[in-house]
């Protein structure tokens, strides 16, 4: 990075038009941070740039409802689905970056087309089905369908192939190592940089995700927190700064997550993907 | 020689065996489901109901639908109003920091990145708020500017309401979208631009001869995604126009009715026609797929030229 005293009059024009484009990117996140400090009626006042004074109320409303047991239900389904995701997307990567094996260019080719289809188009026989696998009003289609994600899988291939060593692998070969083996011992550690950037990917969509937890889920001690929130406003009353509140601090893990990775992630990102 | 012949068949499943709990879990929660829609779309399966084969019937009701042609149109003029903005902010960011000339380009990533990190119920709540029609940020501050005398009633008009929408995808989308950018311009070799530079190019110059060019693959990738996004908008609407009070459901007359709320209506609001809900998800489905085959084309014939 060059020091401030060295810069051009382009830069410094640079640097402005960025700094405008940063403030508009941050300034309704920034709102989020301060609405949550304030009684509801007052959000409607006036431009608020400082924090108020009615933080402790908007957490006593907060609690009253099952704030925590959303956030439990969505760090179980956070955890779970990224953990399993990364796991299948890996094996899959790794089968695409590193084997020879027939129908394997059909089968990439069927990944990467998917990643062009959403899964919207099949939700209503998605919700048939998981009414016959009773799985409609559990945690479960939120856990186990998106850990197939072809984005991860296209991802991972790019990254096996690129890293992992053939000698590596041939040498494990010799010494008996069976290729399930040869995954778990050797394939896993040289995947590990992908595993943060794709875990961070996973738990992201997965913490945020809405759309499927409002049609499969009913009862309110399973909500997530998008959909707890949600709840919040028919609950009682349309209490805005209590629910954002609540949004705020379900955006700190992945912010603090996010705030910690970056780095990973964007280098990640610019290792392998997208490229292709 | 008995041992090597056995690892060597152990490696010949291998792949099968680790691509298959993908293809497993793949196949049966999404494959499936597409498929099992097709069928369901020929039928007038509702709710509880018993489902009977009745043809193409749903699909002659989706196409006299009048709220199938508002999601429809939504979706082009979402296609319109947003993916050129989000494109042009996205490439201008990416071009800036990566020039060298900008200091702090980490930091400027990470608060770019903020709105795709931040979910979409408290973005359309947000957002709900800071355009409110009487006392909301943006009025305030449109007014005392003196840009607008009239109060704009942001969410209550067709029109706004359209802008509203489009600002919000914009803005939650356009840090990622430039990340993409951001990978697509760290790929360019360097010599290309070193060489250029001998030849005495300008700035504008090497990136209308270079970097778009050679940008070409990454573009088609966020043209194509962000075309199919525009007909899954859902959540930010949904809170804008449903969250606070109000249900207005597709938004002011329609204007913010997207494919995936028009399903989510007819199957999971009031009516629950899972049969005639399949049939808009086909006919949407086919929709996108010929825009998304016409754009490629077009897409890919400019590199012919």
């Amino acid at each position: 990075m060059r020091s401030i005293r060295r810069m051009t009059p382009g830069s410094w024009i640079g640097l402005l038009v960025m700094l405008v484009i940063s403030i508009m990117a941050f300034y309704p996140f920034y709102s989020m941070l301060i609405m949550s400090t304030y009684q509801s009626n007052d959000l409607y006042t006036s431009i608020k740039l400082l924090p108020g004074n009615y933080l402790g109320e908007n957490f006593k409303t907060l609690f009253s409802i099952d704030f925590l047991a959303y956030y439990k239900n969505s760090i179980i389904v956070a955890i779970s689905t990224t953990v399993l995701g990364v796991l299948v997307s890996a094996a899959a990567g790794f089968a695409f970056g590193k084997y020879k094996f027939r129908f394997k260019n059909v089968l990439f080719v069927s990944v990467l087309l998917t990643m062009m289809i959403p899964m919207q188009f099949g939700i209503v026989a998605f919700v048939i089905e998981m009414r016959w696998f009773g799985w409609l009003d559990t945690l479960l289609p939120l856990i186990i369908p998106p850990a197939a994600n072809a984005f991860g899988v296209f991802w991972m291939t790019q990254f096996a192939r690129s890293t992992i060593p053939d000698e590596v692998m041939e040498s494990a070969r010799i010494d008996g190592c069976g290729e399930t083996s040869i995954f778990f011992k050797i394939v896993l550690p040289f995947l590990r940089p992908a595993f943060i950037t794709l875990g961070l990917l996973f738990f992201l969509w997965s913490w945020n995700s809405f759309f499927v937890p409002l049609i499969v889920l009913s009862t309110d001690s399973l909500y997530t927190i998008p959909l707890g929130i949600r709840g919040l406003a028919g609950q009682f009353r349309a209490d805005s700064a209590a629910q954002i509140l609540g949004l705020t601090i379900g955006t700190i893990p992945v912010l603090v997550f996010f705030a910690i990775f970056s780095k990973n992630l964007i280098e990640g990102l610019a290792s392998s993907a997208v490229k292709g | 020689m008995n041992s090597l012949t056995k690892a060597r068949k152990a490696q010949r499943w291998a792949p099968y065996f680790f691509v298959s709990p993908f293809f497993l879990i793949f196949g049966l929660f999404s494959l499936f489901p597409i498929l099992f829609t097709l069928y369901i779309s020929l039928t007038d399966w509702s709710l509880n109901g018993a489902s009977n084969f009745i043809g193409f019937g749903n699909y002659a009701e989706v196409l006299q639908d009048s709220r199938f042609y508002d999601a429809l149109l939504n979706t082009v003029i979402f296609m319109i109003m947003i993916i050129p903005p989000q494109i042009i902010i996205a490439l201008f960011i990416s071009v800036l920091l990566t020039s060298g000339k900008v200091p702090f380009v980490g930091a400027f990533r990470l608060i770019n990145f903020l709105p795709y990190i931040t979910t979409s119920v408290a973005v359309g709540l947000i957002f709900g708020i800071l355009f409110d029609w009487n006392f909301g940020t943006v009025n305030t501050l449109l007014q005392n500017l003196g840009v607008s005398q009239e109060k704009i009633n942001w969410l209550g008009q067709p029109g706004p309401a359209r802008i509203v929408v489009s600002l919000v995808t914009v803005w939650k989308y356009f840090g990622y979208t430039a990340v993409m950018f951001l990978v697509g311009i760290t790929g360019i070799s360097r010599q290309l631009y070193e060489a250029s530079d001998l030849d005495g190019a300008t700035k504008i110059q090497q990136f209308r001869y270079i970097t778009l060019p050679m940008l070409r693959p990454v573009m088609l990738f966020v043209v194509m995604t962000t075309m199919i996004g525009c007909f899954q908008i859902f959540d930010e609407p949904y809170m804008l126009f449903t969250g606070m009070g109000s249900s207005l459901i597709g938004g002011p007359e329609g204007s913010a009715l997207t494919g995936t709320w028009l399903i989510y209506d007819n199957v999971f609001g009031s009516l629950s026609r899972f049969g005639y809900g399949s049939a808009i998800a086909y006919v949407l489905f086919l929709f996108i797929c010929m825009v998304s085959f016409v754009t490629f084309r077009m897409m890919n014939k400019g590199e012919e030229e």
